[in-house]
């Protein structure tokens, strides 16, 4: 039961997401601004960025090298360098540069501030004459910012400087593409690479959430809405107390705790997520500079990638998938922390959404599983954030990414797959984050703690069954042709094996046992699962119809009613584990890929059994992972 | 009740669906409009353009032959005189220094600040091993006020006192490369004295404010990219990068300035 709840809380906030995205679409118009360029000919704010994530040597060697420049663009006037007395007029002007442009950015930004400059001129050694010249204000008009092709260079030339001008020259992986194959390696290379780059430079600015003008406005909307519902949650109250369902004790908690309780939270909600939002933040931003440090340092590791080119095992195919692998992880990277601002904004509006939830006893967890979803969302940045930093420092350090690198090809191949392995692996970390460190209570969420491997083995096991209900019912369609309506019988099914001994039998799902133990041989595991789910879900699973209707699809001409209910027979077996988190477009697509590999009844028969494990027992012994 | 769940969240969606779109559609997209000056901006960058011209508001010329003097007293004429006035407090030329020392003296007040101001130009001229550079002549900085083509009335009294800057485009030697342009403000006290005499002149780098008569240090910057050798031309972006730092309000563009 409470899987369900907790499923139907994902069903709206999933609705709840498409209908925003679509409304972002509309209004992304105005609202995204362009990336703003500190000034003409300068760098970007991609490459400010990047700057600022280069380690601290490299930006002190490229702050060094623009207050050079400068000191270069200053002493070539004629007359300050005549008053500087000549030849050491540049390094003492840089010195002069460097007491308080201290950093690459102040640099960068410098635009003519000569009495900063001026002031320093004696203490790095200038003659009186300069300093005096300079104070006299005769230099006044006289002073560049670094800039243009000038910069560019100056910054090119130092170590770390490509990478901050986004100029990773991409070497071709193979130099003379024979083939598509080869030119696909070839670009997939480059994507990976460059995509990889961008993305980590990004990463840190588009997971902001704030509680603002903006949200607080929804939330009034929302916690307006929310009223409605406790109004109307107070007549299910009284007609279920009339009812005898809830007992005067409940009752009088309800109204007289959790009604003002409702109402309170609708008002002070945004001010304690205020609260709880800033603390993070400032929890964030005191681990983030570590992390953007690690990350530029990863980034560098990264640049490193565009210089491999194909060699011995290290060829075509392995390029294809590694760098493959960079492109999704980077990409799923950005993708999740792109997601976390808008899952909190979701999820709080949610809330107020669902305030009037909370005086009913039979409803008042469900809000209290979202509110806990909200802060686990919320804890999971700095969580990730320090994760992230450590799993990066510990890629840069390794010895292939030290020092000049090797030529050996699996030596860099596998710097390839250990970065893209560690960018998948932080993508999914909140769902082991939530597994391993199992901040929410367990039925929160389709990740919970005691149901590691749920949606995974039904979604195998499903497809599997699907695959050869399907086949045999083919078989039988072709061997009767006739119009027996019940379908097929086949001894073989995987219904048969589903009273077989030693299988777990849940506690909701008894029934199960006998029919399927009795033989009759035509139940398919997918049907005895949809029929036990039926207990809790009256409604058939909408989504598994997608699957009958495709196969409708493809089986035009074949008698169509067969083919989809055995397609739904199959498609129902995963139904209940995938119901946790993951339907639609994603079970598809699982089973697609799975149907593949299954292809063929012993595999298909073993998935089956394997589903059937899954979906009735729920939850296998897993005290030996959570350790409880 | 789960069905009835389902509807009222039903309804509840669409009714969310529908505010948030409103929200969303209607709210207004911030304009980044800026602020709206006093005077009608009609020049090509954005600044009121003047009646008055540079080169002109004079009835006599000083003894170099080509200083305009002789103005008539109106604040107009201080600007005018301003404009006039700026080659000599910011130009050097070997050659004819002696003599741009002696006009300067003419059209001015002797003061401490004489010697501030031309202390530029007499190092050059008494540096020895002076480094090569100079160009068409002898210049070590030239300047072309119409290439800035503003002034900024800080202060001013009729036949009294008034305290103006010029923003001119210079060309300044280079001991490397081509001469260098550049711009920069030269801010100046006039007081009447028959005819309006400059009693002080050029802002000292920690004295960005003149003594406190001028709000700020006003637009100066050099043209970015490599040296060309000739006069800068103002353009836009090099408009929004002087005046970066400093505010815009009170710059008035002259009739004939260089656009």
């Amino acid at each position: 039961m409470r899987t369900l709840s907790a499923n139907k809380t994902i069903r709206l906030v999933a609705a709840l997401l498409s209908l925003f995205l679509s409304l972002g679409v509309i209004t992304a118009g105005p609202a995204q601004a362009a990336d703003d360029i500190t000034k003409s000919e300068k760098l970007n704010a991609d490459q400010m960025k990047r700057l600022a994530g280069l380690p601290d040597d490299q930006r002190n060697a490229i702050r060094d090298r623009l207050n050079l420049e400068l000191g270069k663009t200053a002493c070539g006037d004629m007359a300050f360098y005549a008053a500087m007395g000549g030849s050491n007029c540049e390094n003492v002007a840089a010195k002069a540069f460097e007491t308080f442009l201290t950093t690459p950015e102040k640099s960068l930004d410098y635009g003519g501030d000569t009495a900063s400059f001026c002031a320093a001129l004696p203490s790095a050694g200038a003659p009186l004459t300069g300093t005096t010249w300079c104070t006299g204000g005769s230099i006044i008009q006289k002073f560049a910012p670094v800039a243009g092709a000038v910069l560019r260079t100056a910054i090119a030339v130092q170590p770390g400087g490509q990478f901050v001008l986004g100029a990773v020259d991409t070497v071709a992986f193979i130099a003379n593409a024979k083939d598509g194959f080869e030119k696909f390696a070839n670009s997939t290379k480059e994507a990976g690479v460059s995509a990889t780059n961008e993305v980590l430079v990004n990463l840190l600015k588009v997971s902001k959430f704030d509680v603002d003008e903006g949200f607080r406005t929804t939330w009034a909307i929302f916690s307006g809405l929310g009223i409605i519902l406790l109004t109307l949650m107070f007549f299910k109250l009284f007609r279920d107390y009339s009812d005898e369902k809830i007992d005067p004790d409940s009752m009088r908690e309800s109204v007289l705790w959790y009604a003002p309780l409702a109402i309170l939270l609708a008002l002070f909600g945004p001010v304690l997520g205020y609260v709880a939002n800033n603390a993070l933040i400032s929890l964030t931003e005191s681990i983030s500079p570590w992390t953007a440090n690690q990350i530029g340092t990863f980034s560098t590791t990264i640049s490193r990638f565009a210089s491999y080119e194909s060699n011995g095992v290290f060829g075509p195919l392995a390029a294809v998938l590694l760098f493959g692998l960079l492109f999704i992880g980077a990409w799923a990277l950005l993708g999740l922390f792109a997601l976390a601002p808008i899952a909190l904004y979701l999820l709080g509006v949610g809330i107020a959404l669902m305030l009037g939830f909370m005086i009913h006893p039979e409803h008042r967890a469900r809000v209290g599983k979202v509110g806990s979803l909200w802060l686990g969302i919320a804890l999971s940045k700095p969580l990730l954030l320090l994760i992230m930093g450590a799993l990066f420092s510990f890629i840069s350090s390794r010895p292939a990414f030290q020092g000049g690198g090797t030529s050996d090809a699996l030596v860099n191949a596998s710097s390839v797959f250990i970065a893209a392995a560690a960018m998948v692996v932080l993508a999914f970390s909140p769902a082991l984050l939530f597994k391993f460190v199992p901040i929410l209570p367990s039925s929160a969420t389709g990740l919970g703690a005691n149901r590691p491997s749920i949606a995974g083995a039904a979604m195998v096991a499903g497809a599997g069954a699907g695959i050869g209900a399907m086949i045999r019912q083919r078989r039988t369609m072709q061997a009767q042709s006739g119009p027996a309506s019940g379908g097929p019988v086949g001894p073989n099914g995987a219904g048969q094996r589903q009273g077989s001994p030693g299988l777990p039998v849940g506690p909701d799902n008894g029934m199960t046992g006998s029919p399927a133990g009795a033989g009759t041989g035509r139940r398919s595991a997918g049907h005895a699962g949809r029929e036990a789910s039926g207990a809790q879900d009256p409604t058939p699973t909408p989504d598994t119809r997608t699957i009958a209707q495709a196969q409708r699809d493809d089986r035009a001409g074949t008698p169509t009613g067969k083919a989809a209910a055995a397609a739904r027979n199959g498609a129902a077996a995963f139904g209940k584990g995938t119901a946790t988190a993951t339907r639609g477009s994603a079970k598809i697509a699982a089973g697609g890929a799975t149907a593949f590999l299954l292809a063929g009844r012993e595999a298909s028969r073993q998935a089956a059994m394997r589903g059937r494990q899954g979906v009735h027992s729920m939850a296998p012994d897993t005290d030996h992972i959570s350790g409880r | 009740m789960q069905k009835h769940w389902k509807a009222l969240t039903a309804v509840g969606v669409v009714i969310v669906a529908v505010a948030v779109a409103v929200i969303l559609i209607s709210r207004p997209t911030p304009s980044a409009e800026q602020e709206p000056s006093s005077l009608q901006a009609s020049g090509k960058f954005g600044f009121p353009v003047s009646t008055i011209k540079i080169g002109e508001g004079g009835t006599k010329t000083a003894g170099d032959g080509k200083t305009i003097t002789g103005y008539s007293g109106t604040c107009d004429s201080a600007a005018q005189a301003a404009a006039n006035f700026a080659p000599l407090l910011s130009e050097v030329n070997l050659k004819t220094w002696a003599d741009q020392k002696k006009t300067l003296t003419e059209v001015s007040v002797p003061g401490p600040w004489f010697e501030k101001v031309t202390s530029g130009g007499d190092l050059m001229t008494t540096t020895k091993n002076l480094p090569s550079g100079a160009f068409d002549g002898g210049w070590v900085s030239r300047s072309d006020v119409a290439a800035g083509g503003l002034y900024r009335v800080a202060s001013c009294e009729e036949k009294k006192r008034a305290v103006v800057q010029v923003f001119i485009g210079s060309l300044n030697a280079q001991v490397k490369t081509v001469p260098a342009g550049g711009f920069g403000t030269v801010p100046m006290e006039l007081t009447w004295d028959g005819d309006w005499k400059i009693t002080d002149a050029r802002q000292s780098a920690d004295d960005p404010n003149f003594g406190g008569r001028v709000q700020d240090r006003g637009p100066a910057g050099a043209t970015p990219g490599e040296p060309t050798g000739d006069f800068p031309v103002l353009t836009q972006d090099l408009v929004n990068s002087v005046f970066a730092d400093v505010r815009r309000d009170g710059w008035i563009e002259y009739a004939n300035a260089k656009r």
